[in-house]
C-alpha cells in the first residue's frame, strides 16, 4: 500500500512538446483516483511517468513516501494496464498473467496457485489455456487486469482500459472494477476520457487541461462548485449552458430577454452590477414555468426518462442556444414556444473564466 | 467473377506456365543428365525416354573432393548464418528501438549495403586475408559471408519487429522484464518465423556463393559451387557427375523454398491489442 505524490512535475518532449506543467497532485493510500481531460491533454503522459516509462523532466514523484523520480518501472512497485491491454500473443491466458511472477522467479507450484486464484476472481478459468487471439473484447481487458493484480502490487495504473470496450459491457465492468479496488484497496490512478467513468468510478476526480490541472475534488464537488468554466463544462451531460450576460439591478440581461433571478442570489448580482459575465446553468437546473422567458424550442430528443430541449437565447444580434433537460411524461414538440425560469443553482463565471460568485 | 477478368486470370495463368517452362526447361534437363548414362547424354535428339540410372550419383559420392566440398559448404553456410544471427538479430533489435534521423534510412541503408556488388569487397578482403592469413581458411569465408548476409537478415527482421507493438515491451519492462529478457521471452518469440525465413535465406546465400569461395578459398577449402567448376576444368566430359553435383547445390534451395514462404507470413502478433 502507498500514497502518490508529485510535486511540481513537468513534462516536457524531446520535439519540445510541454505536455504537463508543474503539477501537483497527492493520491492517498488506498485511494481510486481518476484522471480525466480531453484527448491530447496529458493524461497518458502523466500516467507513464508515474509508471516508470517516461522520463520526468523536472519536479519529484514520491511513491509511498519513497522518492523514484529515477527507478525502473519493476522498482516503483506498480502495476498498470494499457489501453491496447498489451497481452503478450505468444503465451495462453495463465501465462500471461503469471508472467510478472515468473520473472520474479516465483516458484512454480506457487505461481500456478496465484493465477488460478485470479482466473477465479475474473472469472477467466475456462480460457485458462487460450491465446489471447481466441478471447473477446471483454475476456482480453480481464486478462490485462488479471496480470496487474496477480503481483499484488501497491499501485495499480490504468489507461482508459475500458474503451475498447462496447457500452453494455463497460457498464458492467466498470461497477467490477470499483469493486475489486474497494476489495484489494490498492491505490488507483485511472485515465478516462469519459466523464461518466469520472464520474462514478472515482473517489476523487483531477481534471487536467492542456497539461495543466484544473481541479482535483470529488465527483459531488467538481458538478457543484467547479472552479472555472473549462470544468463546468467538461463534467456533466449534457454540457452546462453558458450564457453572456449584464447584471442589472436585480436581473440579469442577455440581448433582448431579461432574466430573474431567483431572491437567494439577488444580492450577488446588485454586487456585479454593470458587469459582463457568464451565468452557467445546467440543463436539469432550468424549470418550465409560466412565469418564465418565451422561448422557441428548435430540437427535442426524447430519451425516454428524460427530454432534451434546445432551445434559442437571444435574437439576431448574437444567439445562444440553450439545452434543457425536463421530465420525459412531458410532451413538447419542435417548434413549440416553452417558458423558462432560473433556478438558484446558477455558476457565475467572470470573462478569464474563474468562477466568481457562491459556492453550494 | 465476370467473364472478362476470368479471360484475364486465364491469361495470367498462361503466361506464368509459360515462363515457369521458359525457367525450369534448363532445370529439367540437367537433372535428366544426372541420370542419363554418358551415350543418352548427347542423343541427337534428345531422349525423352531412357532407362535412369544413377551411376553419377554414386560416383560422385565416392569422389573424395565432391565430398570435402559438400562438407565445407555445410561447414562454412551453418557457421555463416549463425554467426550472421548473431550480429544481425541484436543490431536489428537496436535499429527497431532506435530514435533520430538514421532510424528512417537504416532499411534503405541496408538495402544498399546489400546491393554493392562483391567484386567491389573482393580485391581488399584478398589483400586483408593474405596480410593476416585468412586466405584459404574456413573462418575467412564465414567471415566475408556476413557482408552480404547480415544486411538480409536486419532488412527482413525490421519490419517484422517494427509491427510488434511498443506496448509490449513496455508491459514487459513493467511485469518486471530487463532488457534481455523482453528480446528473449517476447520479441524472438513473435519473430520465430521472420528469423528462420531469414535464415533460410541466408543459408541458401551462403550455399550458393561463388565469387568469394573462388577467390579466397582456392585449394583447401573448396565449396560445392567451385568444386563443380573444377570438375568442369579437370574431368573434362564428365557431364552426368557434374549435373549430379548441381543437383546437389540446388537441393536446400528447393526444400527450404517451400518453408521460406510459410514462415514469412507473420501472424503471430494477432490479439496482442484489441483486434
Ligand atoms: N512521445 C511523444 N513525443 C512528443 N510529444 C508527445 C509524445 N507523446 C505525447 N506527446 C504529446 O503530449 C501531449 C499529451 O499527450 P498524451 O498522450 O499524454 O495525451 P492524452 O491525454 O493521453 O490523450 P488521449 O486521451 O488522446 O489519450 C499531446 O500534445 C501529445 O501530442
Ligand atoms: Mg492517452
Amino acid at each position: 500500500m502507498a500514497d502518490i505524490s508529485l510535486t511540481n512535475i513537468t513534462k516536457t518532449y524531446a520535439n519540445g512538446v510541454t505536455a504537463l506543467a508543474e503539477l501537483d497532485l497527492h493520491v492517498q493510500d488506498g485511494e481510486f483516483l481518476v484522471l480525466v481531460g480531453p484527448s491530447g491533454c496529458g493524461k497518458s503522459t502523466l500516467l507513464r511517468m508515474i509508471a516508470g516509462l517516461e522520463e520526468i523532466s523536472g519536479g519529484e514523484l514520491k511513491i509511498g513516501g519513497r522518492l523514484v523520480n529515477q527507478l525502473e518501472p519493476k522498482e516503483r512497485d506498480i502495476a498498470m494496464v494499457f489501453q491496447s491491454y498489451a497481452l503478450y500473443p505468444h503465451m495462453t491466458v495463465a501465462e500471461n498473467i503469471g508472467f510478472p511472477l515468473r520473472l520474479a522467479k516465483m516458484p512454480a507450484v506457487e505461481i500456478e496457485r496465484r493465477v488460478a486464484d485470479v482466473a477465479q476472481l475474473l472469472e477467466l478459468t475456462p480460457y485458462i489455456d487460450r491465446r489471447p487471439a481466441n478471447l473477446s473484447g471483454g475476456q482480453r481487458q480481464r486478462v490485462a487486469m488479471g496480470r496487474a493484480i496477480v503481483r499484488k502490487p501497491s499501485v495499480y495504473l490504468l489507461d482508459e482500459p475500458l474503451s475498447n470496450l462496447d457500452a453494455k459491457l463497460r457498464d458492467q465492468t466498470r461497477s467490477q472494477m470499483v469493486d475489486l479496488q474497494a476489495r484489494l484497496g490498492v491505490t488507483t490512478v485511472y485515465v478516462t476520457h469519459d466523464q461518466v467513468e469520472a464520474m462514478t468510478m472515482g473517489h476523487r476526480v483531477a481534471v487536467l487541461k492542456d497539461g495543466v490541472l484544473q481541479q482535483c475534488s470529488t465527483p459531488r464537488e467538481l458538478y457543484r462548485n467547479p472552479v472555472n468554466k473549462f470544468v463546468a463544462g467538461f463534467i456533466g451531460m449534457p454540457s452546462m449552458n453558458f450564457i453572456k450576460v449584464t447584471a442589472s439591478g436585480e436581473m440579469v440581461n442577455m440581448g433582448p430577454h431579461r432574466l430573474d433571478v431567483p431572491p437567494a442570489l439577488q444580492n450577488e448580482i446588485v454586487r456585479l452590477e454593470g458587469r459582463t459575465f457568464t451565468l452557467g446553468i445546467r440543463p436539469e437546473h432550468l424549470e418550465l414555468s409560466e412565469a418564465g422567458v418565451p422561448l422557441e424550442v428548435t430540437g427535442v430528443e426524447h430519451l425516454g426518462a428524460e427530454t432534451i430541449l434546445r432551445l434559442v437565447l437571444g435574437d439576431s444580434e448574437g444567439a445562444t442556444q440553450i439545452v434543457v433537460r425536463v421530465d420525459g411524461d412531458k410532451r413538447i414538440e419542435r417548434g413549440e414556444t416553452v417558458r423558462i425560469k432560473l433556478t438558484e443553482k446558477l455558476h457565475f463565471f467572470a470573462a478569464d473564466g474563474v468562477r466568481i460568485g457562491p459556492a453550494f | 467473377m465476370n467473364p472478362r477478368s476470368k479471360g484475364i486470370v486465364v491469361a495470367l495463368y498462361g503466361f506464368a506456365i509459360f515462363w515457369g517452362g521458359v525457367i525450369l526447361v534448363p532445370f529439367f534437363w540437367l537433372a535428366a543428365l544426372s541420370v542419363k548414362t554418358r551415350i543418352d547424354a548427347f542423343s541427337v535428339p534428345p531422349k525423352l525416354f531412357f532407362e535412369p540410372t544413377f551411376v553419377a550419383y554414386s560416383e560422385i559420392l565416392r569422389d573424395s573432393k565432391f565430398l570435402s566440398a559438400v562438407l565445407n559448404s555445410v561447414i562454412i553456410s551453418v557457421s555463416a548464418v549463425t554467426l550472421s544471427l548473431l550480429v544481425a538479430v541484436p543490431a536489428a533489435y537496436a535499429l527497431r528501438n532506435m530514435v533520430g534521423p538514421f532510424r528512417r534510412n537504416s532499411t534503405l541503408v541496408l538495402l544498399l549495403l546489400r546491393m554493392v556488388p562483391g567484386m567491389v569487397y573482393l580485391l581488399p578482403y584478398f589483400v586483408l586475408y593474405d596480410r593476416i592469413g585468412l586466405l584459404d581458411t574456413h573462418i575467412g569465408l564465414i567471415l566475408v559471408h556476413l557482408i552480404f548476409n547480415v544486411p538480409l537478415i536486419i532488412w527482413m527482421l525490421l519490419p517484422i519487429w517494427a509491427a510488434i507493438p511498443d506496448d509490449l515491451g513496455e508491459a514487459a519492462r513493467i511485469d518486471g522484464a530487463t532488457l534481455l529478457q523482453t528480446l528473449f521471452l517476447i520479441d524472438l518469440p513473435l519473430l520465430k518465423g521472420g528469423i528462420l525465413a531469414s535464415s533460410i535465406l541466408a543459408f541458401i546465400f551462403s550455399w550458393n556463393e561463388f565469387l568469394f569461395a573462388l577467390i579466397l578459398g582456392r585449394r583447401e577449402v573448396i565449396t560445392l559451387p567451385v568444386a563443380i567448376v573444377n570438375f568442369l576444368a579437370f574431368e573434362g566430359t564428365e557431364w552426368g557427375k557434374i549435373a549430379a553435383a548441381s543437383m546437389f547445390i540446388v537441393l536446400p534451395a528447393i526444400i527450404f523454398g517451400f518453408f521460406v514462404r510459410r514462415y514469412m507470413i507473420a501472424g503471430m502478433t494477432g490479439g496482442a491489442v484489441k483486434g
